[in-house]
């Protein structure tokens, strides 16, 4: 194996595409395949034609059985033409015995249906392997890229079925329509047929022009596997490498012989030159063609052109037809199975078909099956525009989407807001904090208060809102509540006083502080009923 | 010349695009794919709108004619020349010059898909891109299309060694190339072949162990550590 002379272009492929190479393969050696397969297959065609016309299928069987040993020398030759040593076709000749013993029993019996075998032949012909050797090769080959191996042969099969089906088919559009025959028959009825020779060559011709496509692709796939195992493309690229750095050493020496060899070819263009001026310059010993002498080809008048009666031909092709010598009676005698007596028990089954084919109930049975059919469909709509009803309501009509009531926020600003943490009587407990001195405790639960109350009628506060945000939205909130001002005024004094202990760390003054603690009852309690139906109401 | 399935065009700025048709074999299961999916939906059209009688039946063939022309060329103008069984072999039908496929072209290739399909299950159509090198049937000709294969997605890298190496300089794009690719499928490879591949590159590099080295190269490349 000489990877430097390789004649495809070696890189990774996937697998289909290495089919693909394999059948520009089967195409570039086309001609030295077709003439080692003619040349080794028939003698077994002309085997086969021997064989009885009734028993022409198995002709037919035998020489497709035959086939993994006949594609043996046309992957001989492949294996060899890839490698730039295209084999004759004699040489390739006499290896066929060798070629074609090699596990020929186990090929043509249990594995003769493997589906892949195109691929596993070269495992056996080329690398020589067999028993658990070649099963183990044979599951590293298939571990990847191996499906278009099965799909190959399937094809394969598949094509050549078409194909000798095709070629009949395409002769017989050439037979005239006047004969009128039964050409089902004609071709595939075993005991009206007498054109089994045909049919078996056309078979044979069908084979014949899959055999290289297939090998070639079978081939390609094993090739393409050994290329990505032993990566053949890496080792000619390193190879080159080396040997460009190796050669640059002696290149000196290299280009004397260059220049030597450039003389010789200057020298030799030269004398041809020469050579050439000696041809004679035109010849001319072009005879002028013999006249015509002999009597004339058509001695009779063309005559009129005279339609022919194309009924009346058929008729008469007909009547010679069934004259005796196109006919012939014979009397077969074969085995056909008594079918008496299986009327007999039938009686009663055949009494109760009858009776269920004329049973009125199944025209009633079948309408009320047809209404449930109807309403399952319609069911079947109905649930459809269920399902997608908000699709369908955001595709054609403009619904305003029902508001979804938000969840009354629990805390605020990391502040406790819900009823329970705050006690009953806000202003006493404010008091009572600041007279303990705790005025930072104080401020924080009237401002929690406020929040509590604020939230409940209705202010949409939440986690994100600053406090003089809270002040705004409630001076919008209650913008048109005249009654509601003095607690609005209220928070917005309390916000600033809280915004200034809370960040600025600054205390207001005693009488303020006061001042809040003991006017939050009646600012915020005296028109919560208002209040609040006002924010419900919103 | 090499035999190969990869073909480059030119264009017109200088620039390769290698582009490799697909043969008979992978085009076969795709169309068989997009068969078994028509003929489903053909089915469920069938069965529903027999339930409406004859009206039903009508407009069931309709249908069903329409899905026939039209499939493949739906899906090859609205997906880059894909239809659902060429995306799942992946290939695709691109113009002659690389270029993805129009309506125009689409819909002839498919309107004689009936030519190549003569007379007998695309045997004209398979005889037809044996004769030339883009594996072109009748309908591929006439319209100036092809169907190749997708290049596959490049992923990142790995070469499960650590630390970087210069690239010799004088080293040429293929090479340095050549040193990814052993570097990338050094994976698939057994240990013995891969000392035995960078032995080859041996005088060249001259380092202890020429198999680190050269995936050391290859980090320095794809911008490893």
């Amino acid at each position: 194996m000489n990877l430097d002379q390789v004649t495809i272009e070696i890189r990774p492929r996937s697998a289909w595409e290495a089919v693909d190479l394999g059948l520009l393969m089967a195409k570039r050696w086309w001609l030295p395949m077709m003439k080692i397969w003619l040349l080794v297959s028939f003698p077994f065609f002309i085997f086969t034609l021997l064989i009885p016309d009734n028993w022409f299928w198995v002709g037919a069987l035998f020489i497709w059985w035959l086939k993994p040993v006949l594609e043996r020398p046309l992957l001989h030759i492949l294996s060899h033409a890839v490698f730039n040593e295209l084999p004759d076709t004699r040489s390739t000749f006499k290896l066929f015995p060798s070629l074609a013993l090699k596990q020929i029993f186990a090929s043509l019996t249990w594995r003769r249906l493997s589906p892949t075998r195109g691929m596993d032949l070269p495992v056996v012909q080329l690398e020589g392997l067999s028993g658990t050797r070649r099963q183990d090769r044979l599951g590293v080959m298939h571990r990847v890229d191996s499906s278009p191996a099965s799909w190959i042969t399937f094809m394969g099969l598949l094509l050549e079925i078409f194909l000798w089906v095709g070629m009949i088919s395409f002769i017989w559009a050439f037979i005239p329509r006047e004969i009128d025959i039964e050409w089902a028959n004609f071709f595939f009825d075993q005991e009206s047929s007498n054109l089994h020779l045909l049919q078996l060559s056309i078979w044979y011709l069908a084979l014949s022009l899959t055999a290289p496509f297939y090998v070639a692709c079978g081939f390609s796939l094993y090739l393409n596997r050994r290329i990505k195992l032993e990566a053949w493309d890496i080792d000619i690229a390193f190879r080159r490498i080396a040997n460009k750095r190796s050669t640059a050493k002696i290149l000196p020496s290299l280009l004397l012989t260059l220049a030597l060899g450039l003389s010789i070819f200057a020298f030799d263009a030269q004398r041809s030159a020469v050579a050439d001026e000696q041809l004679p310059a035109v010849e001319e010993s072009l005879e002028t063609t013999e006249e015509y002498s002999g009597e004339a080809v058509i001695d009779k008048p063309l005559g009129e052109f005279t339609e022919i009666d194309r009924n009346q031909a058929q008729e008469s092709i007909k009547a010679v037809l069934q004259q005796a010598e196109f006919s012939r009676k014979e009397i077969q005698r074969t085995l056909k199975f008594d079918e008496r007596e299986e009327d007999e028990p039938s009686t009663f089954w055949k009494k109760f078909f009858k009776f269920l084919a004329n049973f009125e109930g199944f025209v009633a049975a079948a309408s009320v099956l047809e209404i449930l059919l109807w309403l399952a469909v319609l069911a079947l709509i109905g649930f459809v525009f269920y399902r997608y009803r908000h699709w369908l309501a955001a595709q054609f009509v403009r619904i305003k989407p029902t508001p979804i009531p938000k969840a009354k926020p629990v805390t605020l600003f990391g502040m406790d807001v819900t009823r329970e943490s705050l006690p009953e009587d806000i202003s006493t407990n404010a008091l009572k904090l600041l007279q303990a001195g705790d005025m930072r405790a104080a401020l924080a639960l009237l401002y929690r208060a406020s929040l509590f109350h604020l939230v409940h009628s209705g202010v949409e506060i939440h986690d994100g809102h600053t406090e003089r945000e809270c002040a705004e939205l409630m001076r919008e909130h209650f913008a048109k509540n005249s009654a509601a001002q003095t607690r609005v005024a209220y928070f917005v004094a309390l916000t600033r006083e809280w915004q200034r202990l809370a960040y600025g760390h600054l205390l207001p003054s005693a009488e303020k502080a006061q001042y809040l603690c003991a006017n939050w009852n009646s600012c915020w309690l005296q028109q919560s009923n208002t209040a609040s139906a006002q924010g419900a109401a919103e | 010349m090499l035999l190969d399935t990869r073909q480059s065009l030119e264009t017109p700025e200088g620039a390769l695009l290698p582009l490799t048709p697909a043969g008979f074999g992978v085009r076969v299961l795709a169309q068989l794919l997009d068969i078994l999916i028509r003929y489903g939906i053909v089915t469920v059209i069938f069965i529903v709108l027999s339930l409406l009688g004859r009206m039903g039946t009508g407009i069931a063939l309709i249908l069903a004619f329409l899905l026939e022309w039209f499939y493949p060329v739906y899906f090859e103008v609205s997906r880059q020349g894909r239809t659902p069984g060429k995306k799942w072999m992946g290939i695709r039908v691109v113009n002659d010059d690389g270029t993805p496929i129009t309506f125009g072209p689409s819909l002839l290739r498919n309107l004689l898909r009936f030519v190549d399909f003569l007379p007998m299950l695309y045997l004209t159509g398979i005889i037809a891109s044996l004769c030339n090198r883009q594996f072109k049937r009748l309908g591929d000709l006439a319209a100036g299309s092809m169907v190749i294969y997708e290049a596959p997605p490049t992923r990142e890298p790995s070469f499960e060694v650590r630390g970087q190496l210069p690239v010799p300089a004088d080293f040429s794009t293929d090479e340095q190339r050549a040193l990814l690719a052993f570097a990338e499928r050094s994976k698939y490879l057994s240990a013995e072949r891969q000392s035995e591949l960078a032995t080859i590159l041996l005088p060249v590099i001259g380092s202890k162990d020429p198999v680190i080295a050269i995936k050391q190269m290859a980090n320095t490349m794809v911008g490893k550590q």
